[in-house]
């Protein structure tokens, strides 16, 4: 389809233009759409759990540079208008697997040589992925303390 | 000669250029004046990417966050296509 066509809506013009970054950049991905009153959802779908991995990149940056490199796209082809949002398929569930597999094993440890394990750096939305996943260990506790940017997780044996 | 693929490559090697030259031709003015050239080497290329003196800025963008999220892109494609790849912006 040409990409510079009139014809052709915003949508699929920004559908174009993810698809083929994708293409280019070696991922076979299935774009699922939908269209709300200010922006472009994108939810792209693949299927190795290793490209999920390499296509969200470290805090998300890599999915955030191909957001901004086909909004600056789009933007050449067709104007200002609604922003392509983008979001990978089960990249919010990967996270929160790696994040209780990494909060089993701080506690393992907790348990076993009764340290504490202070653990900093994360939003409030991992902090409680480390919580949920720790509740039903009886040797264990989990609190938070602190505010703001130096809130941390605390484990500590019970 | 910035097109010559060399004869028996795998079509990957070529596929981080193509993504680099995609991108820089949809961000520019002057879109037959991009050249992506990829220099060989045996562990890393590197893709050597000129265009208009005009379309650099946009290439760069604002604090440099366009070529920042070029190189990412770049990167990950490197990561997927088993490759790795540098980007230089001539000027």
């Amino acid at each position: 389809m040409d990409i510079d066509d009139d014809s052709v809506s915003r949508l699929d013009t920004a559908l174009n233009v993810v698809k083929r970054l994708l293409d280019l950049s070696g991922f076979d991905a299935t774009l699922n759409v939908t269209e709300g009153d200010e922006r472009i959802d994108v939810v792209l779908g693949v299927s190795a759990p290793d490209d999920i991995a390499i296509l969200v990149g470290a805090q998300g940056q890599t999915l955030a540079a191909y957001q901004l490199l086909a909004n600056r796209i789009l933007q050449r082809i067709d104007g200002e208008g609604k922003p392509v949002n983008l979001d990978v398929a089960g990249a919010g569930e990967a996270r929160e697997r790696r994040l209780q597999r990494l909060a089993e094993r701080f506690a393992g440890s907790v348990a076993e040589h009764g340290l504490e394990a202070r653990i900093y750096g994360m939003n409030p939305k991992d902090r409680r992925s480390m919580h949920v996943a720790l509740q039903s260990m009886n040797t264990i506790q989990t609190f938070s303390e602190d505010e703001g940017i130096a809130r941390r997780l605390v484990i500590t044996r019970r | 000669m910035s097109d010559t693929a060399v004869p028996g490559t795998a079509a990957s090697e070529t596929g981080i250029r193509d993504l680099v030259d995609f991108i820089a031709r949809a961000l520019v003015d002057s879109p037959e004046q991009v050249t992506v050239r990829e220099v060989k080497g045996e562990q890393t290329s590197v893709l050597e990417l000129q265009v208009a003196k005009n379309d650099v800025g946009k290439i760069i963008g604002k604090q440099g966050r366009t070529a920042r999220a070029l190189r990412t892109v770049l990167k990950a494609a490197s990561t997927k296509l088993k490759k790795h790849a540098h980007l230089e912006i001539l000027e």
